[in-house]
C-alpha cells in the first residue's frame, strides 16, 4: 500500500474517533448530537495577521450531481418512481429511470438529507472520486468500500444535504423557479436546447460556490489577497482583503466580485456581481445573476474547513438559504506532481498543481444538441 | 506549500508601490542614474501588481500594417524576422492565409502557450510574489489561466508532457527573473499570424524591472524542428495604475453559449 494512504487513513480514523471533524463541527441542526466544546484552534499566523490556511483542500463529501444527497453519484436526488423518502431517512438515489413514453427522466426531488444522516460515507481520505480511482490503481484502497475500485460500479451512498437551514434541507425555490429547475433536470440526459448542457460539461467556471464541489482547491495568501486556484480545470478566484469597493453590480463575473475580511479564524466574504452561469449542480439547480452570497470559510482546525454560503436572491428563492460543504486538507490532488514517500510537511510542500486544460480537450461535438448547429446561428452571424 | 514568515515588509513594499511609485522614482533619480525598483523583504525585485502588454505582438510578432481588424505595429522580434526552416516557413504561410479560421486562440479560446499568454488579446495579468516564496504565481485575465513559476530550485519533471503552458522553472540572475519552460504540446500559435511551434519548443523568458512601472520582457525561443536558430522577442509590460483596477474575466470559450445561461 502506498504510504500516503496509510497516513491519511490514520488521520481519518483519528478524526472519526474525535467526532468526525467535518461533520460534527458543521452541526447546524438542533438534532445534531451534543458534543463537548472543542478546544479552540490556535492557528499559525502570517506576519501580517491572518491565520495561515495555505495549502490544498478537498471535499469531505464530494459530488455535484444532487445537492440534497451529494454523493449519490447522479443527478437524481431520489430513486424514481416511488414515494419521496421521509425527512431524515436515507435518500440514496441511483441512475434515473427514463420514461419510455417521453424519453425523459422524471424531475423528482426529495427531502434533503439532514446533517445527522446516518450511514454517511465520507469520500476516500485522499479526496474525491478521482483520488479514489487513483488509490485503487495505486494498489491502495484501505479506505475504499469492499469491491470498490476503478472499474467497480458506483454504489449509491449518503451524505448530508448541501442545504442546511431550510426545513426539508432543500432549496426554497419559488414555484416558477422550481419549474425551471425541473425543466433543466428533465433535460440533463435528453438535451434539446443549448442551455441543457450542464456548465461543468462545457468546462466552464462553476461560480464561487459550486466550484467547491468539483475537485480540489489550493489556497494562497498574499498581502491583501486570498487566491483560490482550482483543480479539475483552469480556474481561479481572487478574494480582495483591502477594503476596496465592489465593482458595479451591472458588471457580472463568473466568480463574482469578492471582498473579504478575517473574523478570527473565519474568512468572511461578500460576493456580488455573480453571473450565475455556472449553476449549482448537474440537476439544474440555479440562481439568477441577482444572487448575493455571504460566504464564511470557517477554518475549524489545522486540517478542517467548514464552508458556508448564504444565498440571497428573491427572484428565485422564497427565503435566503445556506449552502455548506465540509473540506479537509488534501495531501493528494490534481493530475500530477504527487510527492512520493511518506506524507510530511516537507513532502506536501512538494505537491505541485499541474495544468488541467479542460475545454481544449472536449470531445469534438460532444456537447452538440441534436438538430442545432454546434455554434448557435445568431452567434455565428455576428 | 512553503510559507514565508516575513510578509509585513512585503505589505509595506506593496503599499509603497501603490501609493508612491512616482515618489520612488523621483527619489531615486536624485541618488542614482538607475531608477530605484521596488524590492521585497528578501531583496528580490518586487513584481507584484497588474501588468499588461499594449503593442501588436498578439496580432503579429513581426512588422505588419494596419487592417480592418487591428492596428499596425513594428516587429518585436530582435532579429527583425523569425528564422524559419523552409518547411516550417511553408506551414506558417498556410496558417497565415487561414488565420481567421485556424488560430486556436481566436477561434477556440485555447490556452495560448508561452509566451503568447503574456500578450494574448493584450489582456492584463497579475503577478503574486512572496519573499522567499517557492514560486511566483501569475493569474491571467485570459480564460482564467494561471502559471506557477517555480523558484525553489526544482528541475523540470520527467517528460515529455503535453501542456499548453508548459512547465516553468525559474531562477534569479541578478535582478532578472529567468523562466525556463519546456513540455509544450504541438501546434501552438505564437500570434494570430500563424507563427507556430513544435513539442521541442524551449522558451526562456527574462523579466526585469526598468523602473517601478515597466517590466522589460525578453524571450528566447528555441525549437530546432521549426527554426534555424534561437530567436528573441523583446517588449515592454506596463503596470496598470488606475485606482481600484482589478482583473476581470475573459472566458472566451463560453462566448457562443453563455447567453443561454443561467
Amino acid at each position: 500500500m502506498n504510504t500516503r494512504y496509510t497516513h491519511q487513513a490514520i488521520a481519518l480514523l483519528l478524526g472519526a474517533a474525535l467526532g468526525t471533524p467535518g461533520l460534527a463541527q458543521s452541526a447546524a441542526s438542533p438534532a445534531a448530537p451534543a458534543k463537548p466544546a472543542a478546544k479552540p484552534w490556535k492557528p499559525a499566523l502570517l506576519s501580517d495577521g491572518p491565520p495561515n490556511v495555505q495549502g490544498t483542500w478537498t471535499a469531505v463529501y464530494y459530488g455535484m450531481g444532487c445537492l440534497t444527497n451529494p454523493t449519490n453519484g447522479d443527478v437524481n436526488c431520489v430513486p424514481p418512481p416511488g414515494p419521496r423518502p421521509a425527512a431524515g431517512t436515507a435518500n440514496a438515489g441511483g441512475p434515473p429511470s427514463v420514461d419510455p413514453s417521453t424519453g425523459k427522466a422524471p424531475g423528482q426531488r426529495g427531502n434533503g438529507n439532514p446533517p445527522t444522516i446516518v450511514n454517511a460515507q465520507p469520500d476516500g481520505t485522499g479526496g474525491g472520486a478521482r483520488q479514489r480511482a487513483a488509490a485503487a490503481q495505486a494498489g491502495g484502497g484501505a479506505d475504499l468500500a469492499p469491491g470498490a475500485g476503478a472499474r467497480a460500479p458506483r454504489a449509491p451512498r449518503n451524505a448530508p444535504s448541501r442545504i442546511i437551514d431550510t426545513p426539508n434541507y432543500d432549496i426554497p425555490y419559488t414555484p416558477e423557479a422550481l419549474a425551471h429547475q425541473q425543466d433543466l433536470f428533465a433535460h440533463y440526459y435528453e438535451f434539446t436546447r443549448y442551455s441543457d448542457i450542464d456548465p461543468q460539461q462545457r468546462c466552464w467556471p462553476l461560480g464561487a460556490v459550486r466550484q467547491f464541489t468539483w475537485h480540489d482547491v489550493t489556497i494562497e495568501q498574499h498581502p491583501g489577497y486570498v487566491l483560490l486556484i482550482y483543480s479539475g480545470a483552469e480556474q481561479y478566484r481572487i478574494i480582495y482583503l483591502d477594503n476596496r469597493p465592489h465593482i458595479g453590480n451591472d458588471l457580472k463575473l463568473w466568480f463574482g466580485d469578492s471582498r473579504g475580511h478575517w473574523e478570527g479564524t473565519t474568512l468572511v466574504v461578500d460576493t456580488t456581481s455573480n453571473n450565475a452561469k455556472g449553476r449549482l449542480s448537474r440537476a439544474g439547480d440555479f440562481s439568477s445573476d441577482k444572487v448575493h452570497y455571504t460566504e464564511r470559510f470557517k477554518f475549524t482546525g489545522p486540517n478542517t474547513l467548514r464552508y458556508e454560503a448564504t444565498f440571497d436572491d428573491p427572484s428565485v428563492y422564497t427565503r435566503p438559504w445556506t449552502f455548506a460543504i465540509d473540506e479537509k486538507r488534501g495531501y493528494f490532488g490534481g493530475d500530477g506532481g504527487v510527492p512520493t514517500g511518506p506524507v510530511t510537511a516537507e513532502s506536501q510542500a512538494k505537491f505541485e498543481l499541474w495544468e488541467e486544460a479542460c475545454h481544449e480537450g472536449l470531445i469534438p461535438g460532444g456537447n452538440d444538441i441534436p438538430g442545432l448547429p454546434t455554434i448557435p446561428a445568431e452567434y455565428a452571424a455576428k | 506549500m512553503i510559507v514565508s514568515s516575513t510578509r509585513c515588509i512585503t505589505l509595506l513594499a506593496g503599499a509603497l508601490l501603490v501609493a508612491s511609485a512616482s515618489g520612488q522614482s523621483a527619489r531615486s533619480a536624485s541618488s542614482s542614474r538607475t531608477p530605484a525598483i521596488p524590492r521585497l523583504a528578501d531583496g528580490k525585485p518586487d513584481f507584484n501588481g497588474i501588468w499588461q502588454a499594449i503593442g501588436g505582438a498578439d496580432i503579429d510578432l513581426q512588422d505588419h500594417a494596419a487592417d480592418q481588424y487591428a492596428p499596425g505595429a513594428q516587429t518585436v522580434v530582435e532579429e527583425h524576422t523569425i528564422p524559419y526552416l523552409p518547411d516550417a516557413r511553408k506551414l506558417r504561410d498556410q496558417n497565415f492565409a487561414q488565420r481567421n479560421s485556424l488560430d486556436p486562440v481566436t477561434t477556440k479560446c485555447n490556452l495560448p502557450g508561452v509566451p503568447r499568454i503574456t500578450y494574448a488579446r493584450n489582456l492584463p495579468f497579475q503577478i503574486f510574489q512572496l519573499p522567499k516564496g517557492d514560486k511566483i504565481t501569475v493569474l491571467y485575465e485570459y480564460a482564467e489561466a494561471h502559471r506557477f513559476l517555480y523558484t525553489n530550485g526544482t528541475a523540470h519533471p520527467p517528460g515529455h508532457i503535453n501542456w499548453y503552458l508548459g512547465d516553468s522553472r525559474s531562477k534569479w540572475e541578478g535582478d532578472t527573473l529567468v523562466v525556463d519552460s519546456i513540455d509544450f504540446l504541438d501546434g501552438l500559435w505564437l500570434d494570430h499570424a500563424g507563427d507556430t511551434t513544435s513539442p521541442d519548443l524551449h522558451v526562456i523568458e527574462r523579466y526585469k524591472l526598468l523602473d517601478a512601472d515597466h517590466l522589460d520582457y525578453k524571450v528566447e525561443i528555441d525549437d530546432p524542428k521549426v527554426y534555424a536558430k534561437p530567436w528573441h522577442i523583446d517588449l515592454i509590460l506596463y503596470r496598470r495604475k488606475e485606482k481600484n483596477f482589478q482583473l476581470l474575466d475573459y472566458v472566451c470559450y463560453a462566448f457562443p453559449y453563455e447567453k443561454y445561461y443561467p
